[in-house]
């Protein structure tokens, strides 16, 4: 049983209640005004064709809102501002108890305008945009009554189909904008076959057709709209039977005359809406709640509007038109006394409802009205609704195997709605009344609003009044994309179709007679709830889908390294397209270099697999640093005494400072992380070791090719080379790219060292870990130790200020005497302890070095702005005093700028030290200048 | 070649650096001081890199193109600006509930802000290099700031050992680059050795994918928004994502248009595109299906802005085109505001208990009902994230969609839309909680104005762009879309 949204909004009613019959007529007026404008125009739109209005909105994105009312359109705004009208008014009454009905009444507003904009869009983005904003209004109403488990559920479910389907309804435009090259409706259906003729036409018939078939609640998308019956009943009576659920409807129409006529067309259409029109009269039988049983046979009428749009005959479009009005008039009339007979009696079961007839007249007479509509006897609209139908069944072009099948199909579905509102009509108001059963008319704006559509069922088809047929007329060659007849006769002659017609009349009498049995009979064969196991099933999966690709996301740092290196290496195999590597000729010669070398690279590589296999971490991180070392060597006989330099004092730093890290590392964590490490199964290991080695095989192999095909041997060296004394006054080619030429750069890059050590610090300072304080920094007691502390501060420092003055000329820089100077202080941390290397040194103080440092990296670098107009070309001071100098030492911007580098990364380097070595933590960071 | 010159124009080209990373400085500085000065420093540093940014000229070009400064980066930097805005908005509250304002982190958050700075104004593979390091390393320490939480000091751990990998990747695809052609500049990049060429942009693409959180260099990324403080998962959800999209449109842009010329190719089109498209496809199919039965909802939007890269990368495959610098603009300038908004929520809901942020979804129910303003607002950035009209999110996948079949890639857009539809499920998800009957346990709700304020900002910016997008503020240029084709007319 679905829950009833009513019930929730009584419980939370308040004792004074709301003005919402008030708001039922405010809430009235725009509908009723667009009703009447539209009322107005309509002798234009039949005159005229189409009337057309364009007001810019989003030019850039070429979005107009731009309004084509055609016959289609026509049609259903009349049809979405009439029944608006009254559902406000009904609503009115409907929710006099419910304090918080505001919202009940927003909602169905932005329902109207999303609604009435979308059947008048003249351009598919904004139809789609009302599209969507009819997917929300529904899905706010179904979920009304938040509150209520299965009104959540139901509004989800409903949300996830439409709007899902809205989604492909997007892709569906953009490829047929893609197709014609333009989004504006009046141009697309001037387009002729041009979408027909497309490649893309397939595509876009099915999305087209997935957006339609998921609004229209069309087999198998249909499982939605039983649900959504949770919403208050206005909401059902306006949305999801006379209006919203025939956007799609709408949409297939609209599009068939570009669209249409095609075979897969045909049977895309015929098929679901011939499978749906059974599958929705077929359960509508066994639903014992009023709301659901209407909503089955929503479903089936809506199969038959989408099956008969699939025949694409004009005849077929004159049913199409006429049962729009038809269902849409006796179906709202229906849900609202189904509305009214829950309000009054507080239920919808047809098991607790009989013999209301008495009681509620008015009522009653409303859903009679209706009822016979619904059945399709005469003497009402729906009878005409249904003779046309069943006169389409005869299709003239069709293999008499499938007329055969269309035939029977529609008399069997005919027999079965005819039960159906039987059984509505009967169940509620016929027989014994109910015990316990107290009802009585509603409120006079609710009945009439009921009334009025049952009326018109009746009146429309006695009055034949000559303005609906020729707008239907209109609205079926607007569909067809040529002229319809249409007549409303009631009585057309005897023939096939009246045959048809009383045999269908007659199963359903028989249907209804034997209801309760058939009914009994369709429990042991429960259709109904497969489509809906398969939509939980198919949630299901994907939940299950989704766990499977998250299950890689475990949280361990080696899988996602590994999956990242295969990634790099699929990559590779399967998009670069590997040439065999072109081998360079072996024009190497086999001295004694070439000797060193590779007895240098066996040590490197000796020396990385070391760190695998030892199993102590000192040792891994010693032979870490052999292999730096060694690649130093490499450098060196290049020969690239520069870089080598470098490479050889950073490699020093770092094991320095991994070490001195390591030792403030609490023994029980070392422990832990060795036994992770090696009792770890084999098998991960092996499997890393194969991805390792098959990077690196592919890295060198890359290396290799290049060194092999390099194009030109190199022009850079050279360009530097002819340069460096020329423009930057130096002899050492790579000080002068790193001060002059990329001066920029290694700005940023004494910006981004001072970070790192800024960075350490802020991490570290506070780590996470409670360190054994005092008695691990005493350090060492070793004299000789201590008296070679003494002297190699003073060493370092001179070799640093050679490193400095003669940067230019010499190899080595700022940055090599700054990582020096940072291992003199290290060393001094190891041996004396931090306590006391902070207050004998205490002027390595690693903030203000590092920012004195950027900042004389800024001051020299405008000081050559200013006195040469121009960034980074050197000033010799030296030379403009003529003080006396010696060579190769220029007093220059250059040298400011080497300063400046060793201040920076002095500072940067002591950071990390400071924060590393020492062992407790707040003190050293009050000190570091924090503020609290 | 001479030293290039350093005249005014370099000077006002490179204002916005210096003002961010200069400020930077004195942020920390001033906070160290006084801590509570450390905002306004930071405040008043963003304003005036707004005004460095008004005044900045729009075609530099200088040292090799280690600078350039043209309408492209002017954009991604006022998008950048705004990112920080909304971090700084976010941070504050966050950091007081804590009880973790300290003198660095705004410092540390302007400098990783000038490297992307530096990032999107140059073409030249060392500064990239540079810039990449420049706002990561604050990163790394910004993502373990909440030092309690063991989970924050791992997502610091692994965005550290992994950020350092990718940065090593990109370092070896520059030197094949640098070998095959001969320079580091992109834009002076032409000919050389193919094979060595393709293996390069490989490579450095890599390093741009793992930044971007691209599938399969994602992993990072779940772990790491969960761990890290929710004003810096936002930043990097946003600016780093911006930052990394305006570098790869760059880069891809110089890549393809060499390629137009055969002879001056460098890069291997037929290899490049096929590795976009899965990259793309897998990008956002992982990224869509993993969001799915995520309880947490900080995961699920570090998931989601998988996705959203997903999407993004439709716009980097030229088809039959070219690249499609507009389209990723533009959702980028969408995305900024709904993920911004999203966060902003998720920051005044991630109150922590025992030292972790409980962030499932389960206990935000019922709150709706008591935050008006808050459920409507994120019901809001969820639908927009969602890509229903007419919010901000509907716009940036219409154009990239758009654009994407009129180069022929119907495909994937198919492909996307799908994603699209199952996109649905876990953003509506959120917003089903959110108006469910209360729970016994409710999420504390923070009402702090910091967090009101980037939920106004983010909701002016998805409604606005939804609705009026032509209402643009500048003069001379009559809409979002007219500064986003301006800006990227500035690519080859």
């Amino acid at each position: 049983m679905v829950g009833n949204p009513r019930t929730a909004l009584r419980s939370s009613g308040s004792p004074q209640g709301f003005p919402s019959a008030v708001f039922g007529f405010a809430f009235a007026l725009p509908p009723a005004a667009a009703f009447l404008a539209l009322l107005a125009l309509a002798p234009r739109v039949l005159d005229e064709g189409a009337l057309v209005r364009s007001i810019p909105w989003i030019p850039s994105l070429g979005l107009a809102f731009s309004i084509r009312l055609d016959g289609l359109s026509a049609l259903f705004a009349l049809l979405v501002s009439g029944i608006g009208a009254l559902i406000m008014i009904y609503a009115g009454s409907y929710a006099k108890r419910d304090p918080g009905a505001w919202r009940l009444f927003l909602y169905l507003q932005i329902f109207f305008v999303s609604m009435i904009g979308l059947v008048v869009a003249g351009n598919l983005f904004l139809l789609f945009i009302f599209w969507e904003g009819t997917s929300v209004a529904s899905y706010l109403l179904i979920g009304y009554a938040a509150k209520n488990e299965k009104a959540r559920s139901a509004a989800f479910k409903s949300l996830l189909v439409t709007g899902g389907g809205g989604i492909a309804l997007l892709a569906a435009f953009l490829l047929i904008e893609s197709a014609t090259g333009s989004a504006d409706l009046a141009e697309i259906l001037a387009s002729g076959n041009r979408l027909r003729e497309s490649s893309l036409y397939i595509p876009i018939l099915i999305l087209a057709a997935l957006a339609a078939f998921t609004k229209s609640a069309q087999f198998p998308f249909h499982i939605w709209l039983p649900d959504g019956m949770t919403a208050p009943t206005p909401a059902s009576a306006y949305l999801h039977s006379a209006t919203m659920v025939k956007a799609g409807i709408y949409l297939l129409a609209r599009l068939n005359p570009v669209l249409g006529l095609t075979e897969s067309w045909f049977w895309v259409l015929t098929a679901t809406g011939t499978l749906t029109m059974l599958f929705g009269a077929y359960l509508g039988l066994s639903q014992r709640d009023l709301k659901r049983l209407l909503a089955y046979s929503t479903i089936s009428q809506l199969g038959v509007l989408t099956m008969l749009i699939g025949q694409d005959t004009a005849i077929a479009f004159k049913a199409v038109v006429i049962a729009v009005l038809a269902h849409s008039l006796y179906k709202s009339a229906l849900f609202m006394t189904a509305g009214i007979v829950d309000h009054e009696t507080g239920t919808r079961d047809l098991d607790r409802l009989g013999g209301l007839r008495r009681a509620m007249p008015g009522t009653a007479a409303a859903a009679v009205l209706g009822g016979l509509s619904m059945a399709g006897l005469p003497p009402m609209f729906g009878f005409l609704a249904k003779e046309t139908l069943i006169s389409t069944a005869t299709h003239p072009t069709l293999p008499p195997f499938i007329n055969l099948i269309l035939a029977g199909t529609i008399v069997a579905a005919g027999a079965l709605i005819l039960a159906q509102a039987g059984v509505l009509v009967l169940g509620t108001f016929a027989g014994p009344r109910r015990e316990g059963l107290e009802a009585r008319d509603p409120p006079a704006p609710m009945l009439v609003a009921a009334l009025v559509p049952a009326a018109a069922s009746l009146l429309f088809a006695l009055v034949p009044l000559p303005g609906i047929a020729s707008l239907l007329a209109a609205a079926a060659g607007a569909a067809f994309g040529s002229p319809v007849k249409v007549s409303l006769a009631l009585w057309s002659g005897v023939g096939i179709p009246l045959a048809l017609s009383v045999v269908a009349v007659s199963l359903g009498l028989v249907l209804l007679r034997f209801e309760s049995r058939v009914r009994n009979a369709q429990k042991q064969l429960e259709v109904g709830r497969i489509i809906d196991r398969l939509y939980d099933g198919l949630l299901a999966g994907v939940d299950a889908l989704s766990r499977r690709a998250v299950r890689l996301q475990h949280g361990r740092l080696r899988l996602y390294l590994s999956v990242m290196f295969l990634a790099v290496v699929i990559l590779f195999v399967l998009f670069g397209r590997p040439v065999p590597p072109r081998l360079a000729p072996a024009s190497v010669p086999l001295d004694l270099w070439a000797a060193l070398r590779v007895f240098a690279l066996a040590i490197v590589v000796a020396s990385s697999a070391a760190t695998i296999v030892l199993r102590r971490d000192l040792h891994a991180i010693l032979a870490l640093g052999a292999s730096g070392l060694n690649v130093a060597v490499l450098f060196l006989l290049e020969p690239a005494p520069d870089v080598a330099l470098a490479m050889i004092v950073v490699d020093i730093l770092t094991v320095v400072i991994l070490v001195l890290a390591l030792t403030k590392l609490p023994a029980a964590i070392r422990a832990r992380a060795d036994a992770l490490d090696f009792r770890e199964s084999k098998r991960q290991k092996i499997l890393d070791a194969i991805l390792a080695s098959g990077v690196g095989a592919a890295a060198a192999l890359v290396a290799w090719t290049a060194l092999a095909t390099r194009p030109r041997p190199s022009e850079v060296s050279q360009f530097y080379a002819e340069r460096s004394k020329a423009l930057a006054g130096a002899r050492d080619i790579v000080g002068a790219i790193v001060i002059d030429f990329r001066g920029f750069d290694t700005l940023i890059e004494i910006a981004v060292f001072s970070l790192a050590g800024i960075g350490a610090f802020s991490l570290l300072c506070r780590g996470a870990l409670k360190r054994d304080a005092r008695a691990a920094d005493r350090g060492s007691r070793s004299p000789l130790l201590r008296s070679f502390a003494f002297v190699i501060l003073p060493l370092c420092m001179v070799l640093a200020a050679v490193f400095v003055m003669y940067g230019h000329d010499r190899p080595g820089d700022g940055f090599v005497g700054g990582v020096i100077v940072a291992l003199a202080v290290v060393f001094w941390y190891a041996v004396f302890g931090a306590e006391r290397s902070r207050r004998t040194l205490r002027w390595v103080r690693p903030l203000p070095l590092a920012v004195s440092g950027l900042a004389l990296a800024l001051v020299q670098a405008s000081i050559s702005y200013f006195v040469n107009g121009s960034f980074y070309t050197p000033v010799d001071f030296g030379r403009r005093l003529g003080l006396p100098l010696p060579d190769g030492f220029a007093l220059s911007t250059s040298f400011l700028m080497e300063v400046a580098i060793f201040l920076a990364v002095l500072g940067g380097a002591s950071l990390v030290i400071d924060s590393t070595g020492h062992p407790d933590d707040s003190e050293s960071c009050e000190s570091s200048g924090e503020g609290r | 070649m001479s030293p290039p010159l350093f005249g005014p124009d370099i000077l006002r080209a490179l204002l916005p650096f210096i003002v961010v990373a200069v400020g930077a400085t004195l942020t920390t500085l001033l906070g160290a001081w006084r801590t509570r000065l450390g905002l306004a420093a930071a405040v008043a540093v963003l304003a005036v890199a707004v005004l460095a940014l008004r005044g900045a000229p729009e075609s530099v070009r200088a040292w090799e193109g280690a600078l350039v400064l043209d309408r492209f980066s002017l954009v991604f930097m006022a998008l950048l600006l705004g990112a920080a805005f909304f971090t700084l908005f976010l941070s504050e509250p966050v950091l007081r509930r804590e009880g973790r304002v300290r003198a660095e982190y705004y410092g540390l958050l302007l400098f990783s802000l000038s490297g992307m700075f530096l990032l999107v104004s140059t073409t030249n593979l060392l500064m990239i290099f540079l810039a990449l390091e420049l706002l990561s390393i604050p990163l790394y320490v910004l993502c373990g700031y909440a030092r309690e939480d063991d989970r924050s000091i791992e997502a610091a751990m692994k965005y550290f050992v992994l950020g350092s990998f990718s940065s090593a990747i990109f370092l070896f695809g520059a030197a094949l680059l640098f070998g095959a052609t001969g320079t580091i500049d992109l834009a002076a990049m032409h000919g050389g050795d193919r094979l060595l060429g393709a293996a390069g942009v490989l490579l450095l693409l890599v390093g741009f994918f793992f930044k971007a959180a691209a599938v399969p260099f994602h992993m990072w990324a779940p772990d790491v928004y969960d761990g890290a403080p929710t004003p810096i998962a936002s930043f990097m959800a946003t600016a780093v994502k911006i930052a990394t999209f305006g570098l790869l449109l760059r880069v891809l842009s110089f890549a393809f248009a060499a390629e137009a010329h055969p002879a001056a190719a460098f890069l291997d089109r037929e290899a490049a595109e096929p590795a976009l498209r899965w990259i793309a496809i897998l990008t956002m199919s992982v990224g869509n299906l993993s969001a799915l039965t995520q309880n947490n909802v900080k995961r699920m939007l570090a998931y989601s802005s998988i996705a959203h890269a997903g999407y993004l990368f439709l716009g980097l495959i030229p088809g039959s085109g070219a690249v499609d610098g507009a389209g990723v603009t533009y959702y980028l300038v969408a995305y900024l505001f709904m993920t911004s908004g999203a966060f902003a929520v998720i920051a005044a809901l991630s109150a922590r208990e025992g030292g972790r942020e409980v962030l499932t979804v389960d206990r935000f129910a019922g709150v709706g009902y008591r935050r008006p303003f808050l459920g409507l607002a994120m019901t809001i950035f969820l639908v927009s994230l969602a890509g229903i009209p007419p919010t901000a999110g509907f716009f940036g996948k219409y154009l990239l969609f758009r654009g994407a079949i009129d180069r022929g890639l119907t495909g994937l857009v198919v492909i996307a839309v799908l994603n699209s539809a199952l996109s649905l499920y876990y953003y509506l998800r959120v917003v089903v909680f959110f108006y469910m009957k209360e729970t016994d346990r409710p999420a504390a709700i923070d009402d702090a104005l910091g967090f009101r304020l980037a939920m106004i900002a983010a909701l002016a910016g998805v409604l606005w762009i939804g609705f009026m997008p032509d209402l643009f503020g500048l003069p001379g240029i009559p809409s979002l879309l007219g500064w986003v084709q301006a800006s990227v007319s500035s690519l080859p």
